[in-house]
């Protein structure tokens, strides 16, 4: 008995102690070996030995029946281990043994002729058909399958005996027509072909017993109930199998006739047409498919002949599986299959192939999908191979996909799909994919999956394209998704898939994709490749937010791996192609930019922990030719050096440097006065042009901090000899300069403005000294320069959008629209183009390439906007200090007619991309530059109005200026001009006068004096503006950026918006509106501030010819918000004369609005006429101005639903409309009437309220006039509808008195 | 499941005992059980009530009880509009404002009768008259009421009649 032991040590040592006295104490369980010892006798018989058994054992020489049998002893399961005893085991063949490192091929023809004989002899007809062993088998059960048959024959004949005549007519006919043998069954899966022919035998029987029409309706049932594919496949096989074994008889000759080479040669022939001409005969169901075998056969034939005899088991032709052999499948092209569209394939290279043009069949694009007769692999192939276990498959896949991706992002796929790509790849989870991949231990698993990934998120055109456009500016975009505030509030329960499909950034970081890359830059340290992919990863994350750009920062480790393996503060003395680690990457340097480019607090937190300084001085210097980089690296390198360092100088940061490098600066600059010329080849100088741009750039951030100003003073003799010395140069060329020199010019105007700004705000003496000494020579520079060729040869030496700011060419029609066409492509505005539908919202892009691969002409090589900006800029500011550089009377003279009008009337595009800021701010200072001429027009005013609504948002103060110098300038709205405008566009109409609800009585609307008052009321006008537009502390940051004032410089990254919105004029009228919807009572507070912006809109209405439907409309409904916004304003009596003036002009001007068009800002013209409908009839006291607003979407060229909603929903409302025909235009009467009504429940509708008296003819005259004439005519249509005869008869009988008259019944 | 073993229990009650005098004393205890039982659920439920109507909405008495000092309706002039007057009428909705309205709109003299509920969660109407210059709006809206009470009142009799004459049938 065994007790539980109590708690404590000494029991358990007593147990132990008497276990080891007592050796044979019985275990508690023992251990028994069920499994029988093997019995090699019975073995034997039962399995007979393969042929490779029975070569080894030949070649092993009988080894076997020598080797001991091992006892077969009971062993408990835990003895001693003891090591085997291997000397008494069979030794293996030693691998030196065989001659060849393979066993010996087996062939056919010696096996054939050590068992001819046996075969030979075998009484069954198809003895090849047999595997090699199951002819062994045969022999061994030949006796026994004698005796079945022989039991068989019996069977057969005593059931034919006791079966009917009539069934012995039927076996005759079954065995005639089934065979004696079955072709279903072939016996491969059983034990022999004895079994099958048992199983045909019983299946006879069973048919014989049966009758016809029994065995009919049997088939029928199983063909009902079987998969119709299994039945195909079962005739199929029939036809098949007796072709096969036609095929076997010829085999067995070709065996017999080995040594006669020359006959079996015909025998092949003779086969060949045999299978053929059987196959066309016996299986004409199943013709098509076989048709293809046939051509399948004519190509493969040959080759599996050679094959067929010459290796064991090999003489059984499956052509299933030897489909992927044959030739690719020709299909007909469906008719329909055009409109439907094609699945896109795409080739290796990720280009897009063309479903009709057939490559060649070596590219390797054909494969088994589901299109075999196209090459090329679909997205979703390309997906399955990523998930693939393969990695290889995988690897081609990704690689596939990033150079897919690659081209989808210059554009040249923009209208090739009909739905967006890059949205279905992320909605199908690449972004995990990928992610996964980079899980991956394999490097080339890893590289594609970084590369692909890059790709997806940092296309290269877009990065390369902000960082040319740096040195226009030192801003970059914040492209983060604009995500609603209740989405942001549930972003922490979505599943990772849903963040990527809102926010493909915050997904990655969601799934710890800093952790992974810092992993894999410091434990893997891979090759070139993943480096620079990854860091392109890092910095478009970076990109995304400033929390985004902090968080990069404080993931443990990741910066400073990266600055300590691709910064080195120093340069290398030789650059192995393997490895990036230890070298100077100019993609680490612009991730640590765009990460400072957030804020001034990362840069400076850049700065201090990382100490990058060091290593940017030591790049700027670098020289190409003599270090070891190579040189487009280096290049690279340098200008990424110094547009880190200019940034961070523009926050103020890192001010040492610049004391610190001082002298090789002025060395530089020194060179630069002395050594660079324009006039040079574009090649050689190209480096020292970007060089020359970025150190001007530096510069000029330099006059801007808070260095003495003694220190940076010197600074400007080198930079004005410079600026002087290349506009010279410029004026005298006859070719065009490349876009670096043009940079450089820009960037040493660019600094001479800055500096110009500067002595401004310190001393006048100053200003005095320099209108003295350089002034002068600056002019007469300008004044070469602006008389050279750049106006008078303008297409070669400048760019053509010059030329359309600027041209004294008289306008021949088709140079005109040659000029049009060009000026397009020039000017971002007038692209013809819209937002291309390339990016998704969950990966927003700055647009460097719009539709179809077009970049955006910023980018442009001969792009001169900068270097206009900058002119511009100068002659304004000069012209503040009272030095005329270049007369504006001039620059006024000189603009392109046509170029103005497009600009200021068409419709613009592409305004909220990030590269059309730039633009923006060239057309501002064109209008700065401007405003002192005497000819400043009308035009010009409305251009300056327009181009309010298109300067983007670091730029708060230029809108400002732009308003209070211009827009908002009493000297440019001059009340007989604007009168003279106003009659010349809206011309004089006999309108008969409103008359409005409030006391006034009717009005008289005094179109001189409303103007008036609105002028001497500007100042009220532009205060409320400027106060409701601007933000002031905006505004600030904004100055201090563009006055260079460093110290007040926080943020240099911005979302891509513009400042104002397009249509900023209406901006009260619409605040108003939504503050009322939204049940704020304001009515009284906000009554001045729609009287001024009723006012203002009445002075600078820009609504002209050109203006198109749409703009009237969203006119319309901006001006309709007015009776929305509060129960009272209209009662107003100013705001009353406003807007019937306004209203007037609209439709003298552009015509009807068209309800029908979609409204930006209102998301249903419908929704919205219902509510004005409801405010109408709730508070409008029959006010006949508020009446005409309601009345014109009733006229028959707007949607039926409009006047349902009056005539049906609200009968009431037509008794307060009590306007007359006279207080419409004649055109707009018109459109009430024509075309006529035909739907008939409006028309009952109308003749309800006539007969209601909702609608009398002496009130309600206008609306009276347009029921009675759609029903006189509406009953005049001839119709066999019952129902509108009913109708017809009806009104026939009932109408009475007047308006029996004016229907004419 | 407390509910259907009340119900199953009353139901017993009350099919044993059609006539109260064969009520049996066991009867009585467990009709008594059940009323408690029901009386007890009830107040489970009112308090549940409450609690659930806090969470969000304002309480629904706000709909037709007037605060403390608020009164029923009030009159404005418009000081725009010749012969017109904006009435506040507090605690209704379109129930009444639309009676009224179309009642006002029946007037010959009345030019103008229109009204708003500026809120959905504001429970209150705005009506705005105006008339000819014989007759206030006032007036007009008195004349309106009055009007729509006795064609009220001549409903109900008529109504009543038809009752009436149901009951006759039967």
């Amino acid at each position: 008995m065994l007790r539980r032991p109590k708690p404590g040590e000494d029991d358990l040592e007593a147990m132990v102690e008497q276990f080891d006295k007592d050796k044979n104490m019985q275990m508690a369980a023992q251990v028994v070996k069920k499994r029988k010892p093997p019995d090699e006798t019975e073995d034997k018989s039962k399995k007979p030995k393969s042929v490779f058994a029975r070569r080894r054992q030949e070649q092993s020489g009988g080894l076997e029946n020598e080797s001991p049998e091992t006892p077969a002893v009971q062993i408990p399961v835990l003895a001693d281990i003891v090591e085997r005893d291997i000397v008494t085991l069979p030794s293996l063949p030693s691998l030196s043994a065989s001659q060849n490192g393979f066993p010996q091929v087996l062939k056919l023809d010696d096996i054939t002729k050590n068992s001819s004989t046996t075969i030979g002899q075998d009484g069954d007809n198809r003895p090849s058909k047999r595997t090699l062993f199951s002819q062994q088998f045969q022999k061994m059960k030949q006796e026994l399958s004698k005796d079945v048959s022989r039991i068989n024959e019996n069977m057969s004949s005593g059931s034919q005996q006791s079966s009917t005549q009539e069934n012995k007519r039927m076996v005759e006919n079954l065995n005639g027509s089934l065979g004696d043998k079955s072709f279903i069954l072939d016996g491969t899966g059983l034990k022999s072909n004895q079994e099958a022919q048992e199983l045909h035998n019983e299946n006879i029987n069973k048919l014989q017993i049966m009758s016809e029409t029994e065995i009919l309706e049997e088939q029928q049932k199983l063909i009902k109930s079987l998969d119709p594919k299994l039945i195909e496949f079962l005739t199929k096989r029939r036809s098949k199998q007796s072709a096969d074994a036609l095929k076997m008889d010829v085999d067995q000759q070709v065996d017999d006739c080995e040594n006669l080479p020359q006959v079996s040669k015909n025998n092949k022939e003779i086969k060949t047409v045999k299978v053929e001409e059987h196959v066309d005969q016996s299986v004409p169901m199943v013709a098509a498919p076989e048709s293809e075998n046939k051509i399948e056969l004519a190509s493969v034939e040959k080759v599996v002949e050679e094959l067929v005899d010459k290796y064991p088991n090999m003489n059984k032709d499956e052509p299933e599986k030897r489909e992927w052999m044959a030739d690719v499948p020709v299909k007909e092209p469906s008719v329909g299959s055009v409109e439907a569209g094609f699945s896109a394939r795409f080739g290796f290279d990720g280009i897009l192939l063309d479903h009709k043009e057939q490559p060649d069949v070596g590219s390797g694009l054909y494969h088994h999908g589901e299109e075999a007769d196209r090459p090329g692999y679909t997205l979703l192939e390309l997906f399955t191979l990523i998930r693939s276990s393969n990695s290889q498959q995988r690897v081609v896949a990704l690689n596939t996909l990033s150079a897919i991706l690659e081209k989808y992002w210059t554009g040249i796929y923009d209208s090739c799909f009909g739905v967006n790509l890059l949205s279905e790849l992320i909605e199908c989870g690449l972004v995990s994919l990928l992610r996964s991949c980079m899980d991956e231990k394999e490097e080339s698993l890893i590289y594609s999956g970084t590369e692909c990934l890059a790709n997806l998120i940092a296309p290269q055109g877009e990065e390369s394209g902000l960082d040319l456009i740096m040195v226009y500016s030192l801003e970059s975009p914040a492209l983060a998704p604009t995500i609603d505030a209740e989405v942001r509030e549930q972003e922490i329960d979505l599943k990772d898939h849903e963040l990527v499909q809102i926010d493909v950034i915050a997904g990655l970081l969601r799934m710890d994709i800093l952790q992974r890359i810092k992993y894999i830059l410091t434990v893997l340290k891979p090759g070139p490749g993943v480096v620079l992919a990854s860091l392109r990863i890092l910095t478009r994350i970076a990109r995304h937010s400033a929390p985004v750009a902090q968080l990069i920062l404080d993931s443990p480790g990741l910066v400073t791996a990266v600055v300590t393996h691709f910064l080195p503060a120093l340069v290398p003395a030789q650059y192995p192609k393997t490895s990036l680690y230890g070298l100077p990457v100019h993609l680490a340097c612009k991730l640590c930019r765009v990460i400072a480019g957030w804020n001034s607090k990362l840069a400076k937190r850049i700065v201090t922990e990382h100490r990058i300084e060091r290593s940017l001085m030591v790049y700027l210097t670098i020289d190409p030719s003599e270090a070891a980089i190579p040189p487009r690296e280096s290049i690279l390198l340098c200008i990424e050096s110094f547009r880190t360092w200019s940034l961070l100088l523009k926050y103020n940061v890192s001010l040492e440097t610049y004391n610190d490098i001082y002298p090789v600066i002025m060395r530089l600059l020194l060179y630069f006065v002395n050594n660079i010329n324009i006039t040079e080849s574009a090649d050689k100088n190209m480096l020292d042009c970007d060089v020359g741009a970025w150190l001007l750039t530096v510069l000029t951030t330099v006059l801007g901090s808070g260095l003495p100003w003694n220190e940076v003073s010197g600074l400007y003799a080198p930079v004005d000899t410079c600026a002087r010395k290349w506009l010279i140069q410029v004026s005298r060329m006859t070719s065009g300069i490349t876009n670096s020199a043009r940079s450089m010019i820009a960037a040493s105007l660019a600094f001479i403005s800055m500096f110009l700004t500067k002595i401004k705000g310190k001393d006048d003496s100053l200003v005095e000294n320099w209108k003295k000494e350089s002034g002068p020579g600056l002019k007469d520079a300008l004044n070469t320069f602006m008389n050279s060729g750049m106006i008078k040869a303008p297409c070669k030496l400048f760019p053509l959008y010059m030329h359309f700011i600027f041209t004294n060419l008289t306008f021949l029609p088709e140079y005109g629209n040659q000029l049009i066409i060009d000026m397009q492509n020039k000017s971002v505005y007038l692209q013809p183009v819209f937002k291309e539908d390339r990016t998704v919202s969950a990966l927003p892009l700055p647009g460097a390439v719009l539709k179809d691969g077009v970049v955006h002409p910023i980018l442009h090589p001969s792009s001169p906007v900068y270097l206009a900006t900058q002119l511009f800029r100068l002659i304004s500011i000069t012209a503040s200090m009272g030095l005329t550089l270049w007369p504006a009377d001039k620059l006024v003279a000189k603009l392109n007619p046509v170029f103005l009008k497009s600009l200021t009337y068409s419709k613009l595009s592409v305004i909220s991309n990030w590269f059309s800021k730039f633009e923006a701010r060239c057309l501002f200072w064109l209008l700065i530059a401007c405003k002192d001429s005497t000819s400043f027009g009308t035009q010009l005013l409305a251009l300056s109005i327009r181009v309010c609504g298109l300067i983007h948002s670091p730029d708060d103060i230029l809108v400002r200026d732009l308003l209070e110098l211009i827009v908002f300038n009493k000297s440019f709205l001059k009340s007989e001009d604007l009168l003279a405008q106003y009659m010349s566009r809206v011309g004089v109409h006999n309108v008969q006068p409103l008359s409005s609800a409030s006391n006034i009585g009717t009005i008289e609307t005094s179109l001189v004096k409303s103007i008036e008052k609105s002028l001497e009321n500007i100042e009220d006008i532009k205060k409320m503006y400027l106060e409701k537009l601007l933000k002031d502390a905006h505004c600030r940051h904004s100055l201090a950026i563009h006055s260079c004032d460093n110290s007040g410089v926080q943020i240099m990254t911005f979302s891509c918006e513009t400042v104002l919105s397009q249509d900023w004029q209406y901006f009260p009228l619409l605040e108003t509106y939504s503050m009322e919807q939204n049940n704020k009572k304001t009515d009284n507070d906000c009554l001045p501030a729609v009287r001024t912006c009723l006012s203002w809109l009445l002075i600078a209405n820009t609504s002209t010819e050109q203006s198109s439907k749409a703009d009237v409309t969203a006119e319309y409904c901006r001006l309709a918000t007015v009776f929305l916004a509060g129960n009272d304003f209209f009662l107003d009596p100013e705001i009353h004369v406003l807007l019937s003036t306004m209203l007037n002009e609209i439709l003298s001007v552009g015509g009807q609005p068209d309800m029908s068009i979609k409204v930006p800002g209102i998301s249903s013209c419908h929704d919205f006429y219902i509510q004005l409908l409801n405010q109408f009839q709730a508070v409008s006291y029959g006010d006949q101005l508020f009446a005409m607003f309601v009345c014109l979407p009733l006229a028959m060229t707007q949607p039926s639903q409009f006047r349902k909603s009056l005539w049906m929903e609200r009968q009431e409302v037509v008794r307060a409309i009590t306007l007359k025909n006279g207080h419409f235009q004649e055109k707009i009467v018109n459109a009430f009437l024509e075309p006529v009504e035909t739907e008939l429940e409006l028309v009952v509708a109308y003749y309800q309220c006539l007969t209601l008296g909702y609608a009398r003819k002496q009130v309600q005259s206008l609306l009276y006039s347009f029921a009675v004439h759609h029903i006189k005519h509406f009953i005049r249509l001839s119709t066999n509808d019952p129902e509108r005869l009913k109708f017809i008869q009806y009104v026939k009988n009932s109408a009475k008195g007047d308006l029996k008259c004016d229907l004419e019944v | 499941m407390i509910l259907t073993q009340y119900e199953t229990v009353s139901q017993k009650i009350f099919q044993k005992s059609k006539h109260w005098s064969v009520i049996k004393f066991e009867n009585c205890v467990l009709l008594f059980s059940g009323i408690f039982l029901y009386l007890y659920l009830l107040l489970l439920f009112s308090d549940l009530d409450k609690q659930t109507k806090k969470m969000n909405a304002p309480p629904t008495f706000e709909s037709f009880l007037l605060f403390d000092g608020e009164k029923k309706i009030t009159k404005e002039q418009d000081t725009k509009v010749p012969n017109a007057a904006v009435f506040t009428i507090n605690k209704e909705d379109h129930t009444l404002g639309n009676m009224i309205r179309q009642q006002l709109l029946k007037d010959p003299n009345v030019l103008f009768a229109g009204y708003k509920n500026p809120h959905p969660l504001e429970h209150k109407v705005v009506l705005r008259i105006q008339t000819t210059s014989d007759y206030t709006p006032q007036d007009a809206l008195m004349n309106a009421i009055t009007d729509l009470i006795s064609e009220l009142s001549l409903f109900e009799e008529r109504f009543k009649e038809c009752l009436k004459e149901r009951h006759g049938d039967d």
